[in-house]
């Protein structure tokens, strides 16, 4: 199985176009943003809130792993990830705009808002959470580009069934963005008809 | 800010024709912030609005962008002397397409776009610079693109070999090739052959 090259400025690149999508998201009418288009799927502002949650468990271990990482002469701008994290990469992204690739939400990860009563500040609330949780992987995409990455994995959100290094953990953080920037999309269209 | 004498030169430099003078120009002189870059440091992100016009005192910054497959394809190099930032972002104030890296540790002298907007504002002989910097802008692309489609890989080394300013030489040559669209090996080739 062909393994995924991860690449630093892409990375960064990625983070950028997703902080710049959320900031028009944000803009939306707060009625927009609680609204779901049916009892089964999530509001956008739900979605938002699960990003952020996805991301916490990462933040520390990120930055534990980074501070113990030595230091490398050169950056090193390209990384080869590992077999598991490849295959779960690869089957992130939507084909045809279609979520091909089906995950069950853990329990922890799961928006536990009272969507009706949400008002316009504890809304922008969680985006600027959510922001602060781009800020917080552009730094660490930055600083591990100075680190021999490949010398520490930690265990996973899922489990130690997947283990990552931090370039792979932050792809993985990324592409789960993504891929709910893809369902926030798709939400706005169903709940604008 | 205070400028030194060394800092009023590189800008005298940097907008000519125009015959600027601290004593004519003091808003110009007066605008202009002092800012540094580490070795390898981004200077501007892709994706991200460009909030600065430099002129780089010192250093060696290179401009790419990312293809399809996420690999870098260099557009061009700023050093000393020179302007440097994602200028399209900067005017337009719109999420850059391209990636500046800092290849060496840098200094610069940089203006935000409302101090840029003031020097037009202010001096009606910034629209003399504004055209001819615009031309020549132009002009460079243009040339540029002729060379990358016309030229042989070998013809483009040897044009980019003849005019290839001091302190480029010392990059690594990844970067060159990439500027003269060929591949490091090919580069590495004819730099053995010259």
């Amino acid at each position: 199985m062909s393994r995924v090259i991860l690449r630093v400025q892409d990375q960064l690149q990625r983070i950028n176009l997703l902080s710049e999508e959320i900031d028009k998201i944000k803009l939306i009418e707060t009625s927009i943003l609680r609204n779901r288009p049916d009892e089964k799927t999530w509001s956008v502002i739900e979605v938002v809130e699960h990003m952020v949650l996805a991301h916490k468990p990462y933040q520390s271990k990120l930055d534990d792993t980074l501070h113990q990482l030595p230091t490398a002469t050169q950056p090193i701008d390209e990384i080869k990830s590992k077999a598991i994290p490849s295959f779960l990469i690869k089957r992130f992204p939507p084909v045809k705009g279609k979520i091909k690739f089906k995950m069950k939400t853990m329990k922890q990860f799961t928006p536990l808002l009272s969507v009706e009563s949400l008002d316009e500040g504890e809304i922008n609330q969680i985006f600027d959470q959510f922001q602060n949780s781009l800020v917080h992987l552009n730094k660490v995409i930055k600083a591990y580009r100075g680190k021999k990455v490949k010398n520490i994995r930690f265990n996973s959100a899922i489990g130690a069934s997947v283990k990552f290094n931090v370039a792979e953990a932050c792809e993985f953080i990324i592409c789960h963005n993504e891929r709910h920037l893809h369902q926030i999309k798709n939400i706005l269209k169903k709940v604008n008809n | 800010m205070n400028l030194t004498s060394d800092q009023i030169s590189i800008l005298k430099l940097a907008f000519k024709p125009l015959e600027l003078s601290v004593e004519k120009h003091p808003l110009f002189f007066e605008q202009w912030q002092e800012d540094s870059f580490e070795r390898y440091e981004f200077i501007t992100e892709a994706g991200k609005i460009e909030r600065y016009f430099y002129i780089i005192e010192s250093g060696v910054q290179i401009i790419y962008i990312l293809d399809h497959s996420g690999n870098k394809r260099v557009l061009g190099f700023s050093f000393d002397g020179s302007y440097s930032g994602v200028y399209d972002s900067f005017l337009d104030q719109k999420p850059s397409s391209y990636f500046i890296e800092s290849l060496t540790p840098s200094k610069v002298l940089k203006i935000d776009k409302s101090q840029y907007n003031s020097f037009f504002e202010n001096y009606p002989e910034f629209e003399h610079w504004g055209r001819i910097i615009h031309a020549k802008l132009f002009v460079g692309r243009v040339e540029r693109e002729i060379e990358l489609i016309t030229l042989t890989a070998k013809e483009r080394f040897e044009v980019f070999s003849k005019r290839c300013p001091e302190p480029l030489k010392n990059i690594p040559q990844k970067y060159l090739a990439s500027y003269l669209n060929m591949t490091p090996e090919t580069y590495s080739r004819l730099r053995a052959e010259l």
